[in-house]
């Protein structure tokens, strides 16, 4: 049990500490074997070379046991020398590749750096170089332990400080008296309480001052240690730096501030800049970094802030941004304001931008607090109040908030809309991660206002040439860019009533138009990463055609077709969003003439393209064409309405050749449904242009035998995809009808409605159920009503109105008892145990015994 | 170890603590922080920004916030960085007709989450002036007796004289060195 020796060692420390001579402990009586026992002395130092090399916790207290009991009065004299041989001696024999020679390092090192940490100056001197010998020789800092590099670290900054008398640099910066007894001692009455405030007094001689030529090997090592590749490590020797840089005359500390600064270069480790940051913030909290030096600590400050080093697909910097956060906060605190009002903007705009756009929330809330504490001490930055109290630790912890309203709410501020914006479009469109460059273009969109003649004259011309550019992820985030800007620019021009050309100049008209052929040319489209310029070109698209730019029947519109084209085959189905996003802006500026009719050469290739792609035998193409149907509008529909209809039924139907193929019948079921809304009601149209009472009957057969779909395949019930969108269709549709009018759906039509539902608000899925379970209440108590709903008042009375909204249809354990009192009602009966028995059969134990109590069955 | 392990380490070690200094408008706030970092006190103007003062205390650093004069209290709740160990509550003796007022600020500002267990001191200021009300009858106005959720202490005081001021940080910081530092 080591949890016993660690607390008989910490004890044992504990009786290290009597004041009087142990030898009076000692017994003089011999022992049976006519020998004296043990001196006491001699029995603790056996058990501390003992425990010291076991490889358990009782170690760490053996180590301080050994620090306590080796600078005791009594034992330094008689045990030290031997017992710091004995130690040099296990770490010269120690092979610290070997378990076991970490182990006896471990140990002896953590004695030695808690030894010369609490014992005198005077009495371990002498010692010290032969230390700093022996374990600079051992070369450690190769060794693979980080606790062993941690430790020499400990140990060989209480080395230095052995090395130099003890001083408060007098050079050191103040920042006014602290003392709190001594503000209030003129006024108040009580001024002999004040104790344990600093009252050693400085050295005022720096000449006087002797620095062995061992410290600077020490620091040298330190600032190897600084840069280590574990964060412990780097920590322990940031602190080191800080102490011995206290005791240091300010010639060589402002020295070792330099060698800190030459750490941030770009041929140094992402560790490098984190410990240079760990270090300058204990410098400065220390007051060992002189307000002189400032000029060079802060741009240093302000790259670590936006330091993102690119490894592959990630990045590494977070931890140096959130230290360099550190620095600022203790800069903060240590500096009078009138020391920091020339870098003040600086540090302002770059906490800002790290609290609102860093992708990490810890750096966003290290640098929301950074400039809380500079506000809250310097007082000097601008709108300062205003903006911590709302981009505060809870405001910018979710990060599309802070991207889309944080970033508008500061960039209203005239002193930071520059710097805001120009951020965004020089740094984070070309950030690595997709979401980021995203939200960066959105964030653009909303900041266009508050700036609409920086954005058309400054930053699309910026933008325009990078869309084209080497780099994929600024191409990607430029795109995006700038088809957000623009589309932004038309809202403000639509908004001031002027054509947006009077914004935007026609170089850059043309240049956005040139574009998509730039892409083509150079392949883009095919190469890697391709996806990226796909999605990004279909975002142009859709907000060239919002914003109306002058392209109609010029090449750009059959190029943009093709990408359009091309991405609706495309496997990855946000690809295919895009691309079905874009159509319904697209299709409508470009192929709609100003008098509303459509250009018929266009409608026709096109829709006979489509219809076609709809029998693929790739389920993909399906699915992509399905959609991009569904998102036509009305116009291109016009006049051809029951082709479109009869293409998707035939997708939504299930033959034997395409039975898996789910997924495809699931969107042609939605696209139905879409279309159905874009043409809506008349009741006596004509079937090849709206919904009427012709085609209805052939929507709710479709929708009818969707709810039929149990296909099953490794991934499980896959028809439940398909019953779940034609459940939202028939819903849907239903809801439409029944406001134009509601004689077009006849009673056995609304009766197979809400029986299906029935059966799915029973089924096994939780999601199913849910949505069977809200769109079945939603269609009883639906205004205007629908014209027949089976044993009315009887299934009103089962589920009234107000018990609905409270229901959870996701638990069974609601849902169950609730439906299966259906099973009384004659029209419903039969779909109620259908889905009872498609339930019980399931898997889910839960599930199987809920449907199996008496509850459901019992007392039918 | 991350920065947040490695600044609550220092948190401990180098014995921080956080107080807030709040109060209704005029209560003189300011005044004692200014009293308290040793600054002229002639010159007192209503708060529109807010103040951090670090001041050293029986070996603590105590990290005083002055934030009077906002709207919203919630942005200095917390941070990434540190919690509030005590709240400084200062009244206005003087003021009789703004006593109901100001209970009904302290006592909905008791019930903050962020704020569970903070310590908390009642300054009763302006005791220089005539016609000021003393400790006890502030005691009775502002209800304290009925707060159990937190450590409470009322003391008299007076900004201009600097009189108790003491006393009162006094109390403050040995009532959260026994809630947070005992191995200190």
């Amino acid at each position: 049990m080591w949890e016993t020796r660690y607390i008989l060692l910490v004890w044992l420390s504990i009786v290290c500490l009597i004041p009087f001579d142990l030898k009076r402990l000692d017994s003089n009586l011999r022992q049976g074997d006519g020998h004296f026992k043990a001196r006491i002395m001699d029995r603790i130092m056996a058990v501390c070379k003992t425990y010291l090399l076991v490889p358990d916790k009782s170690r760490d207290a053996t180590a301080y046991l050994t620090s306590k009991f080796l600078i005791r009065h009594d034992v330094k004299q008689e045990l030290l020398p031997q017992a710091l041989e004995w130690m040099l001696q296990v770490l010269k024999d120690a092979d610290y590749t070997t378990g076991i020679g970490c182990t006896h390092m471990c140990g002896v090192l953590a004695a030695l750096a808690l030894l010369f940490k609490h014992g005198k100056r005077e009495d371990l001197l002498q010692y010290a170089p032969v230390v700093l010998r022996v374990t600079l020789d051992a070369k450690l800092e190769e060794c693979d332990s980080c606790v062993i590099r941690k430790l020499v670290g400990k140990l060989i900054q209480r080395l230095g400080l052995t090395f130099l008398k003890f001083r408060v640099a007098a050079w050191r910066y103040q920042r006014g008296s602290r003392s709190l007894v001594v503000n209030l001692g003129a006024g108040a009455a009580s001024v002999t309480l004040g104790a344990g405030s600093n009252t050693i007094q400085a050295v005022d001689e720096d000449d006087e001052i002797e620095v062995p030529d061992e410290i600077e090997e020490i620091i040298e090592h330190m600032l190897v240690y600084l840069k280590d590749k574990e964060t412990i490590v780097r920590w322990t020797s940031a602190k080191g730096i800080g102490r011995v840089t206290g005791q240091l005359p300010r010639e060589l500390a402002d020295d070792v501030v330099g060698s800190v600064l030459e750490l941030f270069s770009y041929q140094e480790s992402d560790g490098a800049w984190h410990g240079g940051c760990l270090a300058l913030a204990e410098l400065g909290r220390r007051g060992l970094l002189l307000p002189e030096r400032l000029k060079d600590v802060v741009p240093v400050i302000v790259k670590a802030l936006s330091y993102d080093e690119k490894r592959g697909n990630f990045s590494v910097g977070a931890h140096v941004r959130d230290a360099a956060c550190y620095v600022c906060w203790a800069f903060a605190r240590a500096y009078e304001p009138k020391e920091m009002v020339p870098y003040v903007d600086q540090i302002a705009s770059c906490l800002i931008i790290a609290s609102v756009f860093d992708r990490e929330v810890n750096v966003r809330r290290a640098a929301a607090a950074a400039f809380q504490e500079n506000v809250g001490r310097q007082g000097t930055f601008p709108h300062g109040i205003d903006i911590l109290t709302t981009v505060d630790y809870f405001a910018v912890g979710n990060r599309a908030r802070c991207y889309l309203e944080l970033s508008v709410f500061v960039a209203n501020f005239k002193d930071y809309t520059h710097s805001v914006i120009d951020h965004l479009a020089d740094v984070k469109i070309a950030h690595w991660d997709s979401t980021v460059r995203e939200l960066s273009a959105k964030a653009l969109h909303r900041l266009t206002p508050c700036d609409p003649e920086y954005m058309a004259s400054t930053v699309l011309p910026k933008l325009l040439p990078l869309s084209a550019g080497s780099d994929l992820f600024l191409r990607h985030g430029a795109i995006l860019g700038i088809a957000e800007i623009i589309h932004a620019l038309y809202s403000i021009a639509q908004s001031k009533d002027m054509p947006l050309e009077k914004l935007l100049s026609s170089e850059i008209i043309e240049g956005i138009q040139s574009i998509s052929s730039k892409l083509h040319e150079e392949k883009m489209f095919k190469r890697h990463g391709g996806e990226f310029m796909r999605t990004s070109v279909c975002c142009l698209i859709e907000k060239c055609s919002l914003s109306k730019l002058p392209f109609h029947g010029k090449p750009v519109i059959d190029l943009w077709q093709s990408v359009i084209d091309e991405c609706l085959t495309h496997i990855e189905t946000d690809i295919q969003a895009a691309a079905v996003s874009a159509i319904p802006a697209f299709f409508s500026e470009y192929y709609i003439k100003p008098d509303g009719s459509v250009i018929k050469e266009k409608q026709d290739a096109i829709l006979s393209t489509y219809l076609h792609e709809l029998k693929s035998s790739n389920q993909a193409t399906r699915q992509g064409h399905s959609l991009a149907l569904g998102a036509f509008p009305k116009a291109m529909l016009e006049g051809n309405l029951s082709k479109v209809m009869s293409g998707l039924i035939t997708v939504a139907t299930i033959t034997e050749r395409d039975e898996k193929m789910a997924e495809a019948r699931r969107d042609a079921i939605k696209a139905l449904s879409s279309v159905c809304m874009t043409v809506s009601v008349e009741t006596n149209g004509d079937p090849d242009r709206v919904v009427c009472k012709d085609n209805v009957k052939v929507i709710y057969e479709a929708l009818l035998q969707a709810m039929k779909d149990y296909t099953l395949d490794s991934r499980g019930d896959i028809g439940a995809w398909t019953r779940e969108a034609s459940m939202q269709a028939l819903h849907d549709i239903s809801s439409l009808i029944v406001k134009v009018d509601s004689s077009l759906l006849p009673p056995n039509i609304c009766k197979q409605v809400f029986c299906s539902l029935v059966q799915q608000a029973l089924e096994k899925i939780d999601r199913t159920r849910c949505l069977a379970g809200i769109l079945f209440t939603k269609l009883l108590y639906h205004r205007p009503p629908l014209p027949y709903i089976p044993h009315e008042q009887e299934v009103k009375a089962i589920l009234p109105e107000s018990a609905v909204f409270g229901t959870n249809f996701s638990a069974e354990s609601d849902t169950y008892p609730l439906f299966s009192k259906l099973l009384a009602l004659p029209e419903y009966a039969y779909s109620v145990l259908l889905g009872l028995v498609v339930s019980v059969g399931g898997i889910t134990e839960s599930i199987v015994s809920t449907v199996s109590c008496g509850q459901c069955w019992g007392h039918h | 170890m991350g920065l947040l392990t490695i600044l609550k380490k220092m948190k401990q070690k180098e014995k921080e603590v956080r107080i807030l200094m709040l109060g209704l408008d005029n209560a003189g706030k300011t005044t004692i922080l200014k009293k308290f970092n040793g600054e002229d006190i002639d010159t007192i103007s209503p708060t529109l920004g807010f103040n951090i003062k670090t001041l050293e205390h029986r070996g603590f650093k105590l990290n005083i916030w002055d934030v009077g004069g906002q709207k919203s209290l919630r942005s200095y709740w917390r941070n990434y960085f540190e919690s509030t160990d005590a709240l400084i509550w200062v009244v206005d003796s003087a003021d009789r007709m703004r006593l109901n007022d100001c209970k009904k600020e302290l006592h909905s500002l008791l019930v903050e989450e962020r704020l569970a267990g903070a310590t908390l001191l009642v300054f009763a200021n302006k005791q220089d002036l005539p016609g000021s009300l003393p400790a006890r009858e502030i005691r009775e106005a502002l209800d304290l007796d009925s707060i159990k959720t937190h450590h409470w202490l009322i003391q008299d005081c007076s900004a201009v004289t600097g009189e108790n001021l003491l006393n009162g940080m006094d109390w403050v910081v040995s009532d959260i060195a026994s809630r947070i530092f005992t191995m200190g």
